[in-house]
């Protein structure tokens, strides 16, 4: 059996083999390459068996690698052959947990700008267990609620670690569930969701927080410290007895004739704060008529989705469901403003730039004349460089683009340079504008250093922002207002895409031993032509700011 | 393969009569109730029940069972509704039809949830540690009637802290456990079991899994995995050609020892040029590139064999080229017969247009998707189409549309003159001669022309009692006229029911002979290749046995033939 079978697969290769070549060679077991070592300790202790990864950043967009490595008794990792790039070493353990989570708190990883053929120390990671909460969702008969989502939340003040610690997951088949690898800290623990469900209405049971309370300021904190586990942290969910229905019409404002087959949806207000839009494919009949069933008491608003190509809109109408049915909403569409217009390409005429430029997106951002609200709108840039807004608030227009390495440097109107803005009224259709962008290509690469060479502080968050000098004034763009490099392990940076021109660049840290400024700050000039790559290193010195900018992620 | 084929000719002969329920007033609502119960008549509480009007009206409700089980949805338009009941960790009981069950405003209906089966156990390493976070699937590999299934049900969960899994809510059937992914994320980031070959539980490769027997309601425990943590191998290059810098997608096809292939399509984001697969078993896979298809015209690589022998595969090199193009039209020809007046053509959008490709000679070492980028089309409002994305092959069209009285005369295709001619090249039969579609080729002007006037034949097998008769039989219409005796596109045939009917449709007028033919293995295959161009010597057998047989009708224009009794003589 076995020999007929090794026959089989030598035919089948022999024949492919000689019908197509790939030209494929063998990686032989080459020296080249960085080498990345470095420790995993928990408590000090060196920590056997557990992966590290590189991670690449390409463009803005991050990939695993084939290079991973795990620690050896001593908790020593060692990657090999490791090509030059910007990458993200990370430690991939998950019930441990990084015991400083101030200089990464999403994860237990760091950033690495390799260079070709060097060796990296000291990458050093240190973790802790995490730990364990685990608990049984079951209905008012006991029941055991299958696939039931659990979230535990922070239950500190300080909102990013709030954000940071969030988690979730579901029960199983017997209502159980056990989420481990939790930060050390203090948690609420909640079952159930007052989102809207896929299904399209109220889900069956309300959000209610351990121990079976609906206000989360009721919810009992859990105080989960190293590798400790607490169990039985059970939750009752109750039923939603009534839900109700909302029904109503979609109407041209103008004519007030019916729009039948026009896509709508719901928004749910789950706080006064937290709101949540479904839509789920429903249209509006012949007669303009739209329903939603299943909706338990609460603040909602409907409204009409207007398609992007659409010359309409339509303002959400609010509604409150209370012990009824709610009927006879009417959504009224309005005539839609407009802006339409073309992306060019200053100064290149590189196809595989071009080519970025699709897939990229125009971002507007409009400010109210009285200067009390501001939208921002995206469009998407077609393959011939066109772009389209429809359904724009009235106000004061600026532009943005966003697609990798182009930068917006001015807007035209019927020929006419727009400084500062263009106003739009309502209703008015906008076409023809001229969104003229450059392409850079050029790079700073970076390294901070502290003055008299002392080492970099541990614990420091460092942050790097590059300005062109002379800049123009500009339009709201997000790629030009500041640009921000990330700052490795090692203290290195790279800028890439840049224009060519004078930058000034600012690097600063923060530490968690010293929340009131700056501890340190340092600027240095830096002038780089097309495509050209600069190397500098900006020296770092005490300094204490009174008041305290907010850094920028 | 095969039986997908036969359905295609079947509903392209056959007119899809739509059972449209009649007197759907849409005036009154009204309820719909029931009741869902578990296998042993049980109410199943908090069940979720969805109703969806049928058809293009997206009226839909949905309720949760009560503690009694019973549930209700009001307000319903008077339509006919599909409804669906499910329930996490439940499967539905397998149902006998295959078409979904209609419902009614007014029905009071009842379900049944079967507790779905349960796999559960421990992943562990060498040293005896926990494995946590590791990806573990249960995969059926047979039905509860004993059927082999190549890509059956499959569900995947993590271990936790303890390196516990617990799979549940598994229809019956025999199942192997594997851990670990090639996914590069999981939920607590980077996955670090990315790039291992997988490990079947107890702690085996794929050929020496253990088979477990999972029945709905029961709980099979200790289905440990000692995880064995071996790195697969790396396949990795770079692409080029154009249009990759909208991003582009590498197919990975591997390749079994039965010959059946299954792919893995990874997606890269614009303005990369590099692709890797990690976490390879050694052996031999396709590679293809493949531009993004949403731009509606693709390109793609030709497939390049690789294979992983000992180390890492680096430097593979693909280059995506244009795939070809086929436009033309449909063309109309009414009849002047009085029988046919006022009876409408299809509308233009309702006519399909396929392209089939010559398999005897596209290579056959290639994956098999590629065929499937080249979907049929439909025509426009003035009838022309575009046949996009044909990798390079010998290629044959076809058509379908819905409209009894016109059938297909004929399927064209006009060169492009060459330069400084004064006539237009002549048409060549696509039916006839295969049409060859190279890399980058925009081929137009096929004509497919459908006239007026086809007819229509229901036919009846009349079997002597007294035989023992196969089951399964095919009827063809063979043309009598020697001028069709090799026009591919008068040679009809279809499948006949158990009842011994046969209906075909879409029918040029003219003579024809009708034949039967038990579906043995030689008519099996046959039947589906009867059209091919290359099947000269099928269509010269089948008109043999059907002179032989001499049972000849005449076919006029938007005639209807029924109930035309078909002796059937002893093979």
């Amino acid at each position: 059996m076995v020999s007929s079978g090794r026959q089989a697969i030598s035919c089948i290769v022999l024949v492919l083999s000689t019908l197509i070549l790939a030209q494929a060679q063998t990686a032989p077991d080459k020296l080249s390459g960085a080498t990345i070592t470095g420790k995993v300790t928990i408590k000090g202790k060196g920590a056997p068996g557990i992966a590290v990864v590189l991670i690449l950043n390409v463009e803005g967009s991050q990939r695993t690698t084939r290079h991973k490595a795990f620690t050896d008794d001593t908790g020593t990792y060692r990657l090999t052959n490791v090509p030059p790039g910007n990458y993200r070493a990370e430690a991939a353990a998950p019930a441990l947990v990084a015991v400083d989570g101030f200089r990464n708190p999403f994860a237990k990883s760091v950033t690495l700008l390799i260079n070709k053929d060097e060796t990296v120390q000291n990458i050093d990671f240190e973790l802790m267990r995490g730990g364990v909460i685990t608990g049984r969702v079951t209905d008012s008969d006991g029941r055991p609620l299958i696939e039931e989502k659990v979230s535990i939340s922070s239950a500190e003040s300080n909102p990013s670690q709030a954000f940071s610690r969030q988690r979730e997951t579901r029960t199983d088949d017997r209502g159980v569930y056990r989420i481990f690898g939790i930060a050390p800290g203090n948690y609420k623990v909640a079952a159930g969701t007052n989102e809207l469900s896929p299904f399209g209405g109220s889900p069956g049971f309300r959000q209610t927080f351990h121990p079976d309370v609906e206000d989360a300021a009721q919810a009992r904190t859990i105080n989960v410290t190293e590798g400790s586990e607490t169990t039985n942290v059970d939750i009752t969910l109750k039923r939603v007895d009534h839900t109700y229905s909302v029904r109503g019409r979609i109407i041209d404002g103008d004519t007030g004739r019916p729009l039948a087959n026009v896509s709508y949806g719901i928004t749910v207000y789950i706080t006064p704060n937290a709101s949540q839009t479904l839509s789920d494919g429903s249209v509006s009949n012949n007669t303009g008529e739209f329903k939603w069933e299943n909706l338990r008491p609460g603040k909602y608003a409907v409204r009409a989705n207007a398609p992007s190509d659409s010359d309409w809109r339509a303002e959400e109408v609010p509604f409150e469901v209370n012990d009824r049915d709610v009927t006879g909403l009417v959504v009224k569409t309005t005539k839609a403003t407009t802006v339409s217009g073309v992306i060019i390409l200053d100064g290149t005429d590189d196809k595989s730039v071009l080519a970025k430029l699709s897939g990229g997106q125009v971002v507007a951002r409009i400010e109210t004349e009285d200067k009390t609200r501001t939208s921002t709108y995206s469009a998407g840039i077609l393959s011939d460089g066109s772009f389209r807004f429809s359904g724009l608030f009235a106000g004061v227009a600026t532009f943005g683009v966003e697609a990798r390495g182009l930068e917006l440097v001015r807007v035209e109107r019927n020929g006419v340079v727009q400084p500062t803005g263009i106003p739009i009224r309502d209703r008015e259709q906008i076409s023809g504008l001229r969104l003229i962008v450059h392409y850079g290509n050029a790079s700073v690469r970076g390294v901070l250093k502290v003055a008299n060479d002392a080492p970099l502080p541990a614990n420091a968050k460092f942050f790097v922002s590059l300005k062109r000098i002379g800049e123009p004034v500009r339009q709201f763009d997000q790629s030009s207002s500041g640009r921000s490099a990330e700052v490795d392990a090692r203290g290195q940076f790279l800028a890439e895409g840049l224009l060519p021109g004078t930058y000034e660049v600012t690097a600063y840290s923060y530490t968690r031993d010293e929340p009131r400024g700056q501890v340190l700050q340092g600027k240095q000039q830096v002038t780089v032509t097309d495509g050209a790559v600069v190397n500098i290193t900006v020296t770092l010195e005490p300094r204490s700011v009174p008041n305290r900018p907010q850094p920028r992620n | 393969m095969l039986k997908s084929l036969i359905m295609i000719l079947l509903t392209s002969l056959l007119t899809t009569a739509q059972t449209q329920r009649p007197g759907a007033e849409a005036s009154k609502s009204g309820s719909i109730t029931g009741k869902v119960v578990n296998e042993r008549g049980e109410p199943l509480p908090n069940a979720r029940v969805s109703v969806q009007a049928v058809g293009p009206v997206r009226s839909r409700a949905s309720a949760i069972t009560n503690r009694d089980g019973t549930f209700r949805v009001d307000g319903m338009e008077a339509v006919p509704y599909h409804i669906n009941v499910s329930m996490p960790a439940y499967i539905t009981e397998p149902s006998d039809t295959e078409e979904e069950k209609q419902y009614r405003v007014g029905d009071s209906v009842s379900f049944i949830l079967i507790k779905g089966g349960v796999i559960t156990g421990t992943v562990t390493n060498a040293a005896g540690n926990p494995v946590i976070g590791v990806h573990v699937s249960a995969r059926m590999i047979r039905d509860s009637d004993d059927e082999e299934l190549d890509g059956g049900f499959d569900r995947r969960v993590n271990t936790d802290d303890r390196g516990v899994y617990r799979i549940y809510g598994l229809p019956a059937g025999t199942y192997i456990v594997v851990a670990g992914s090639t996914d590069e994320y999981s939920e607590w980031g980077v996955n670090p079991f990315i790039n291992d070959l997988p490990t079947y539980a107890p702690s085996s490769t794929r050929d020496t899994a253990a088979e477990i027997s999972v029945r709905a309601g029961e709980e099979t425990s200790n289905v440990d995995i000692r995880y064995r943590g071996e790195q697969g191998r790396t396949i990795s290059g770079t692409v080029g050609g154009p249009a990759i810098a909208g991003g582009f997608t590498v197919v990975l096809t591997s390749v079994e020892i039965s010959g059946s292939q299954s792919d893995t399509s990874k997606f890269e984001q614009p303005g990369s040029r590099q692709f890797a697969f990690t976490g390879l078993n050694e052996g031999d896979y396709y590679l293809t590139l493949r531009t993004d298809l949403t731009t509606n015209e693709a390109s793609l690589s030709e497939s390049k064999l690789v294979t992983v022998s000992g180390a890492d595969v680096e430097g593979i090199e693909l280059t995506a080229k244009p795939l070809g193009v086929v436009s033309g039209r449909v063309a109309l020809e009414p009849s002047k017969a009085r029988e046919c007046q006022g009876k409408q053509p299809p509308p233009f959008k309702d006519i399909s247009v396929s392209a089939w490709h010559r398999e005897t000679e596209a290579t056959k070492n290639q994956p098999q998707f590629i065929w499937e980028l080249g979907a049929p089309v439909s025509a426009d409002e003035r009838g022309n189409f575009s046949l996009i994305n044909l990798a390079p092959a010998q290629y044959h069209f076809a058509a379908r549309f819905p409209a009894r009285s016109w059938y297909l005369q004929s399927i064209s295709l006009t060169p492009p003159a060459p330069a400084g001619a004064k006539t237009e090249s002549k048409p060549i039969d696509t039916t006839r001669v295969w049409t060859t579609i190279k890399n980058g080729a925009r081929l137009s002007g096929l004509t497919v022309t459908l006239a007026q006037g086809a007819a229509s034949f229901r036919g009846q097998l009349v079997f002597d009692p007294a035989e023992n008769r196969p089951v399964e039989w095919f009827a063809y219409l063979v043309p009598a006229e020697a001028e069709h005796a090799n026009n591919s596109l008068r040679f009809y045939g279809g499948t006949v029911s158990p009842e011994g009917k046969i209906q075909l449709v879409n029918l040029a007028p003219g003579r024809y002979w009708v034949l039967v033919q038990p579906a043995n293995d030689d008519a099996l295959s046959a039947f589906p290749q009867f059209r091919n161009p290359d099947e000269t010597e099928t269509r010269v057998r089948l008109r043999r046995a059907a002179a032989e047989l001499k049972t000849e009708i005449e076919l006029k224009p938007c005639q209807d033939i029924g109930d035309f009794k078909i002796p059937v003589k002893s093979q």
